[in-house]
């Protein structure tokens, strides 16, 4: 089934075809939502308005294959928001999970607040890429459509992105030891 | 340590079972406004449909009082064809007659 067949299902009112769609892009979605923007609130919001956008007829296969779509749809709506907002940097209700003895927790959580503050920090547009590559793993041909630049382009943000974040990791490294 | 081995430190917390709630309810409206999309339109049709016919059965009215008919060559005659007081036959006979034989 394509992706566009699997979407018409859906929005006939197909509840199996809605259970394999929503299953395949709650959590990367969800994922790369909080990662933009910081929050686990926002971030719902930014995926229920993206599935809604989708039941209103937004994909058309023809223009690209569904999880570009998504994720783009997901981006757009970040960068509406944060103009609604009026600010780019990660919201600071940080939720990590802690499954480790207490000493191991300690530390692992404030590596990964270095690590929220140090991707926070990247300007939007290297912030983008440097998710969708690192942690989405995308490869670079799907993220220039997400984020509507060339491969060039996205090459190059992916690049100044994990120089920035080193230089800034590495600071905060300093300072906290 | 490696950038990547940094950065899956930071973890992404789960959604909430609240988003699913809400994206189920989404899907259930979307649908149901979908499927309800056709009823304005066969609502319509069916009412053109009435109208069309009660039109086609109206009442029309025939004036046969007089007419007014204008040869090609320009003059007007005018005909009267004055049906006032007009009884129809109720026991008419069809009489065929042979015509003669010479």
């Amino acid at each position: 089934m394509t992706d566009g067949e699997l979407v018409e299902k859906v929005r006939g009112g197909d509840e199996a075809a809605f259970q394999t769609l929503y299953g395949s892009y709650r959590d990367p979605l969800f994922r790369f939502a909080y990662r933009l923007t910081g929050s686990g609130v926002d971030a719902e919001d930014l995926v229920h308005d993206c599935f809604v956008g989708l039941f209103r007829g937004g994909f058309d296969e023809r223009r690209g294959a569904l999880r570009t779509y998504m994720y783009a749809a997901v981006r757009n709506l970040a960068r509406k928001h944060f103009r609604d907002t009026g600010r780019e940097e990660l919201n600071s209700d940080l939720e990590i999970s802690i499954e480790e003895g207490p000493l191991d927790g300690l530390l692992s959580r404030e590596i990964a607040e270095e690590v929220r503050s140090a991707v926070g920090a990247l300007p939007l547009l290297q912030r983008e890429v440097l998710v969708l590559a690192e942690y989405e793993e995308l490869s670079l041909e799907e993220i220039a459509r997400i984020v509507g630049a060339d491969v060039g382009a996205v090459k190059s943000r992916l690049h100044r992105a994990r120089v920035g974040l080193r230089k800034l990791l590495v600071a905060s490294m300093k300072g906290s030891a | 340590m490696d950038l990547r081995d940094l950065l899956v430190k930071w973890e992404a917390p789960e959604a909430s079972s609240a988003l699913d709630e809400r994206v189920y309810a989404a899907f259930k409206r979307s649908a149901r406004s979908r499927s309800n999309f056709w009823i304005p339109f066969a609502a319509a049709a069916a009412g053109g449909v009435v109208v069309a016919g009660l039109w086609m059965r109206r009442p029309v009215e025939i004036e046969m009082d007089s007419a007014v008919v204008s040869s090609p060559a320009g003059v007007t005659a005018e005909t009267e064809l004055n049906v006032t007081g007009f009884v129809p036959i109720t026991n008419g006979k069809i009489v065929v007659v042979r015509k003669a034989e010479n």
